[in-house]
């Protein structure tokens, strides 16, 4: 009788369930990993240079590119020379880069 | 007064226009030429094969403006075009024409002078291809994929030139985002020139003009037997040549690897394993290799009308320009990326066949969607221990997981069930009765490790175990899950039970 009842509950769960739908997960670390079919267990340096060497000029996009329009927004410019001729960076002249590199002096010689 | 004029303009680094100017981004810095222009696009795919035209369309989908960039003049890479999909017409085919000429008989089925139209075979094999290849255009079209017909060369870290394949002038693409998918090419084997007439690749084995009369096909991998079957149930006299001691290449369970072998020798191919290719010439219509034991033993010649090399394949990064960005490849070619498919350039991350991992369609189109989910979202999954093998042989050979011999080199505890198709109803109905399923699972908790078929349909019936496998099944959620009667798939069900516990009709 008992062992009936006890057989009756044992019901088996299968190994296979409904998780619900799935989500995109947050919080994820996407620091460079070694792909996983990769025959070595590191990556090359090269990887960690260049985020450090981006980092210099400010932070990486968070875990993935920037999407959207390439071309800049409504009075936003990636380059100096994209704005009127009077914002752009003056040429020097080979007198000034002297007068410069001189300290002044190659103005008096 | 030059100097104050000189120390104004070095301080004036920011641009004082009363307007935003944008911080400067990565893909900024990298590449400062981000002026209006109609060739930017968010995401620019080199290669359209099976992971590269996946990768745009998806894309697309994702609302990034996509381009592809394919030097073939066709989509669907080596897959398409001279890989998968034409060997499989020719395979389906031949098995026809075997069948008509000798099998049919003892199903009651007499039939007459019964001739090979090789011509009219590879018609049918060129009119599948046509029909994908334009499938495949179509879907550009209709979600919106610039399809650049061109050699696709990285000259910036942003930027690609396109050499066009029609001529006319060179054009220049800038994109945010990069997928490389260039794919692989055949492996040629040192001292044999490779004519795709008598000395071929796939590529030229499924374009001869005639049956050879005889056949050597070095490499007894997939494609080797693939080809190798094809040109027999044509005809040809079939030699596979084999350094290793077993044929099926890497994955293929070693039990799985006998029977087949046992099964495609009844047919008429004859095999040489554990034997390696010394050299090999042409003379006048003959081609010869020289080959001996792969330990070292007495050396022979064969002779072939038609060689195959079917050694391997390697990854193809011809005219792409990784040099230009001083992207890395591994020793074997392939270019090194992170888990996120990305290379130390971030923007730019490389799927399929010039990566790491098999070299399959599937497993390049999985990661086609995962790298472009990397991008929109920022999360992909592939789960490489999941990607199903299949070779096209009759009878086939599927498989998922770990092979016994894998398993067993883990020291894991492990059960093993097979299960026969000469025990399954249908396959009895269709004198089809060649090969078996085989599980292995964990002893302990009976989760699914591996599933090797060898057998009728076992390429559609892997199916079933990719998703347990993926799912992370045991042998008893499979056994307890009904199968239609009478199906090849009981023969599935049946192993499963004979897993973890017995199976019924065997």
């Amino acid at each position: 009788m008992h062992t009936t009842v006890a057989l009756r509950y044992a019901r088996r769960a299968p190994l296979i369930q409904f998780l619900g739908k799935r989500t995109v997960p947050t919080g994820l670390d996407h620091s460079p990993r070694p792909h996983p079919e990769a025959p070595r267990a590191s990556l090359p340096t090269s990887f960690a240079q260049y985020r450090e060497r981006a980092q210099q000029h400010g932070p990486l996009s968070g875990y993935h590119a920037v999407t959207g329009g390439v071309a800049p927004r409504e009075g936003e410019f990636f380059d100096r020379k994209e704005l009127p001729q009077r914002f752009w960076r003056l040429q020097f002249s080979q007198e000034e880069m002297e007068v410069i590199e001189s300290g002044g002096a190659a103005a008096f010689a | 007064m030059l100097l104050q004029t000189i120390s104004a303009r070095s301080a004036s680094t920011s641009l004082r226009l009363g307007k935003k100017v944008a911080a400067p981004s990565l893909y900024a810095i990298a590449g400062r030429r981000f002026y209006s222009s109609e060739t930017e696009h968010d995401v620019v795919v080199i290669g359209g094969g099976p992971g590269g035209y996946v990768a745009a369309i998806k894309a697309a989908q994702e609302g990034l403006k996509t381009a592809c960039v394919e030097k073939r003049g066709a989509l669907g890479g080596t897959c398409l075009n001279v890989g998968c999909i034409p060997s499989k017409s020719l395979l389906n085919n031949s098995h026809i024409y075997h069948q008509i000429n000798h099998d049919v008989k003892k199903r009651g089925i007499d039939v007459g002078d019964v001739k090979l139209n090789l011509g009219q075979m590879m018609k049918a094999k060129e009119e599948s291809v046509s029909g994908l290849t334009k499938g495949i255009e179509f879907l550009f079209k209709k979600n919106g994929v610039d399809y650049i017909k061109g050699t696709g060369t990285l000259v910036g870290e942003h930027e690609i030139k396109v050499n066009p394949l029609e001529g006319g002038e060179v054009k220049t693409l800038k994109a945010k985002n990069i997928i490389i998918a260039t794919g692989s090419e055949a492996t040629p084997f040192p001292g044999l020139e490779i004519d795709e007439k008598k000395i071929v690749t796939s590529t030229g084995a499924i374009a001869l003009t005639e049956v050879p009369k005889k056949m050597v096909v070095i490499g007894g991998g997939i494609i080797g037997l693939e080809m190798g079957s094809v040109w027999s149930r044509l005809g040809a006299e079939v030699t596979v040549v084999e350094y290793l001691g077993a044929i099926g290449g890497p994955g293929m369970d070693a039990e799985v690897s006998k029977n087949i072998q046992r099964t495609l020798g009844k047919q008429g191919i004859k095999f040489k394993t554990g034997t390696k290719v010394v050299s090999g010439s042409v003379e006048g219509e003959t081609v010869k290799i020289n080959v001996e034991a792969a330990k070292g033993g007495k050396e022979e010649t064969l002779e072939a009308d038609v060689v195959l090399v079917a050694i391997g394949r390697r990854p193809y990064t011809e005219g792409l320009g990784l040099e230009n960005l001083d992207l890395e490849t591994d020793e074997r070619g392939r270019i090194v990326i992170d888990s996120e498919y990305r290379t130390k350039l971030p923007h730019i991350r490389v799927i399929g066949d010039v990566t790491f991992g098999a070299m399959l369609a599937h497993k390049a189109e999985e990661e086609g969607i995962a790298a472009v989910e990397y991008i929109s979202k920022g999360y992909g999954h592939v789960n490489y221990g999941a990607i199903p093998s299949v070779m096209y042989t009759h009878p086939e050979v599927a498989w998922v997981g770990q092979s016994e011999q894998d398993v067993k080199a883990s020291g894991k505890e492990y059960s093993v069930g097979t299960f026969p198709f000469s025990a399954n109803s249908r396959a009895k109905t269709n004198l089809d009765t060649d090969g078996f399923v085989k599980f292995i699972a964990d002893k302990e908790t009976d989760r699914i490790l591996g599933i090797h078929i060898v057998g009728p349909n076992a390429g559609e019936m892997i199916a079933e175990g990719v998703l347990a496998l993926e799912y992370g099944a045991s042998c008893e959620d499979i056994g307890r899950t009904s199968h239609a009667h009478p199906t090849l798939s009981e023969a599935f069900k049946e192993a499963a039970m004979a897993t973890y516990s017995k199976a019924i009709h065997s």
